[in-house]
């Protein structure tokens, strides 16, 4: 579990660089890929399957006619009438060899690809039979029964003696794997073809689905994008699947809210900086009002300081300069601070 | 046993009554499929026809104990029997003695069957077919044929008689399997006379191989004008002249004679077909030069093609 959560712990960091669309691109290809070669090889081993079964049930059934046709040349051990029914066989598609053997399994006739199989002694056995299978070739076997009667007597109610069936000899055939084989390619190669023209097909159906699906939320990611720029009145175009425009519309829904308290945000700035302005207004007049008499307080104290005053009217005359001074002090510093709030609001 | 001791004490008695009045005659044959059940069905149809007698029908399911069979002949009060087709043969086989059932619709070989039977073989009686032959081919004068002695001697030695008395002259090859009877039959058609010769096919599946003997033997007769008759009608398809085949409902009423009265004096308990349906091969015959297109075509029952 580690190990696999590790694995998709560092898969999923390299897909995360590229695109939802070309991740699903990514996932489609490879999966139709898989999809394309596994069934090209399940049809081509069920082909092969039923291509193999099919011949040698095509040479099981030549093996049973020559049998049949060989019948009166065992009779007579007539190997002209042997080459006859040989021939026939050998015209047969994938037949490479026959045989026509008497009792004593000496050879009355054989033809093409010696149709005893390698190897170990070759069975002789009462009922037709695949003998042996080797690399190139399937060798079989059938008897050669002379039978009297024709097929329906054979089971007739009115025959009181069994069943009169002689064996005369055998016949073998041989049917070769080349044909098989080229078959086999031709099948493949077909398969591998249509598979791989289906896959393209699929996965162009799938690309087109994927943009239909994609560029919706493309669209959005980039509405998004210019809300973030900053842009206003951004509202996304509700299109795509139902989850895409529940998002859309979601999306549409919190820009509507978030500039609504936008708004009303810059009513509330608008109003401090108004209260500001007045304030600025009202510390200004304030300050040219009080000012302007103190400071003639001042001037009037100066006059007053340097006409002769005794001693003690000097010293109130310097008390009364130094609090005047002091008191205009206090009311620049005052409209001062008020100046700083009011430039602190604006900015 | 004593059950079954009990039952034959008392089907003695009742067939001791042979031959009978108007009692009633069971008819035993073999379950079986058509076209043999029609075949069988047309065999009483002609039993009842020829016998002045109720009938009761009983079927034979395969390897049915012989117990069932003597139970239900008890029960029913029955004391002739005509048993049909090899299980029939069988059945007759089995039955306790005296019990004389009567056998049809099957090929029997009186020489070698053990059990005192009468019937009706499904061999062709030379006579009648000796009779045909020299009606649909005058200029034949030898009858070529291959039998196996273990089975057809005593159809042959009847042949050599009905040949003899229509002047005509059988050779008779033995040969014991279908082997031998393929070498027989290579050189018989080696040394015939066209027109003159004629072959003779036997019912019997121990001298004649139907798949490749056959072919070769029409194709041999085809070429060398030869006449070839058998008691397969499917043989005058294939190219024989003539085949005489059995007459279901004429098999019928002789049986039914025969469990009336018993075989008749002076003859055989087991005699061959004469109850007979022709068919030929008009193609065949005209290869021949034998005209029997003009003729009334009623005399066959089957013609080809």
């Amino acid at each position: 579990m580690a190990t696999s959560a590790g694995e998709s712990g560092s898969v999923a960091p390299r897909l995360s660089g590229i695109s939802f669309r070309q991740q699903l691109v990514l996932v489609f290809t490879i999966g139709i890929a898989c999809l394309a070669l596994a069934s090209s090889l399940a049809t081509s081993t069920l082909s092969n399957r039923l291509l193999r079964e099919q011949i040698i049930e095509q040479g099981r059934q030549a093996t049973q006619t020559l049998a049949a046709q060989s019948t009166l040349a065992l009779l007579y051990q007539s190997s002209e009438n042997a080459k006859e029914a040989t021939e026939a066989i050998l015209a047969f598609p994938g037949v490479r060899g026959v045989g026509v053997f008497d009792l004593a399994h000496k050879a009355l006739l054989v033809k093409g690809v010696v149709s005893l199989p390698p190897g170990g002694p070759a069975q002789w056995p009462e009922r037709l039979q695949l003998d042996q299978e080797t690399r190139d070739h399937w060798y079989f076997v059938a008897p050669v029964q002379a039978q009297g009667g024709s097929r329906e007597d054979r089971h007739s109610p009115f025959a009181s003696s069994p069943d009169a069936t002689e064996l005369l000899g055998y016949v073998r055939g041989v049917m070769g794997k080349e044909d098989i084989r080229a078959l086999a390619g031709k099948i493949l190669g077909t398969n591998r073809g249509v598979s791989i023209a289906l896959a393209v097909l699929l996965l162009l159906i799938l690309l087109a689905s994927t943009a239909r699906l994609t560029t919706p939320l493309r669209n959005l990611a980039d509405i998004m994008k210019r809300a973030e720029a900053g842009e206003k009145e951004v509202r996304a175009k509700l299109q795509g699947t139902k989850d895409i425009v529940e998002m859309e519309i979601a999306f549409n829904t919190m820009m509507a809210v978030l500039e609504a308290r936008e708004g009303e945000l810059e009513k509330a700035r608008d109003a401090a900086l108004e209260l500001a302005r007045i304030k600025s207004e009202f510390a200004a007049n304030v300050s040219h009002e009080l000012r302007t008499p103190l400071s003639g307080v001042l001037s009037i104290l100066d006059l007053l300081h340097d006409m002769g005053l005794t001693p003690k009217q000097r010293e109130y005359v310097e008390l009364a300069t130094s609090a005047g001074g002091s008191l205009l002090h206090l009311i620049g510093d005052i409209l001062n601070g008020v100046h700083l709030t009011i430039c602190g609001v604006q900015s | 046993m004593p059950s079954r001791l009990c039952i034959i004490s008392s089907l003695l008695g009742l067939l001791s009554a042979n031959p009978i009045g108007a009692e009633t005659v069971a008819v035993v044959y073999p379950e079986t499929r058509e076209p043999y059940q029609s075949i069988f069905l047309s065999i009483i149809e002609g039993i009842e026809k020829g016998g002045r007698f109720p009938i009761k029908e009983y079927v034979l399911k395969p390897n049915e104990p012989v117990e069932n069979i003597l139970g239900w002949l008890t029960q029913e009060g029955i004391g002739t029997l005509i048993a049909l087709g090899a299980s029939g043969l069988e059945l007759a086989d089995k039955l306790p003695d005296p019990m004389r059932p009567v056998v049809g619709a099957v090929l029997i070989d009186p020489d070698t069957t053990t059990r005192d039977v009468m019937g009706i073989t499904l061999a062709a009686d030379p006579e009648v077919v000796f009779e045909r032959l020299k009606d649909l081919s005058p200029a034949t004068k030898r009858i070529n044929v291959v039998y196996n002695p273990e089975r057809n001697a005593w159809l042959i030695k009847r042949a050599q008689e009905a040949a003899q008395r229509r002047g005509l002259t059988l050779r008779a090859f033995p040969a014991k399997n279908i082997r031998e009877s393929a070498l027989v039959y290579r050189e018989v058609l080696q040394d015939v006379r066209a027109q003159a010769d004629a072959i003779w096919l036997l019912q019997d599946d121990t001298t004649l191989d139907e798949q490749a003997v056959l072919p070769f033997i029409l194709k041999e007769a085809w070429d060398g004008n030869l006449v070839v008759f058998s008691s397969n009608p499917t043989h005058v398809k294939r190219g024989a002249l003539f085949s005489l085949y059995p007459d279901n409902v004429g098999m019928g009423r002789r049986l039914a004679t025969m469990a009336t009265k018993g075989a008749s004096p002076g003859n055989d308990d087991i005699v061959p077909l004469r109850d007979l349906s022709t068919a030929v091969n008009l193609r065949t015959a005209d290869h021949l030069g034998l005209d029997l297109s003009s003729r009334d075509r009623s005399q066959y029952s089957l013609s080809y093609p």
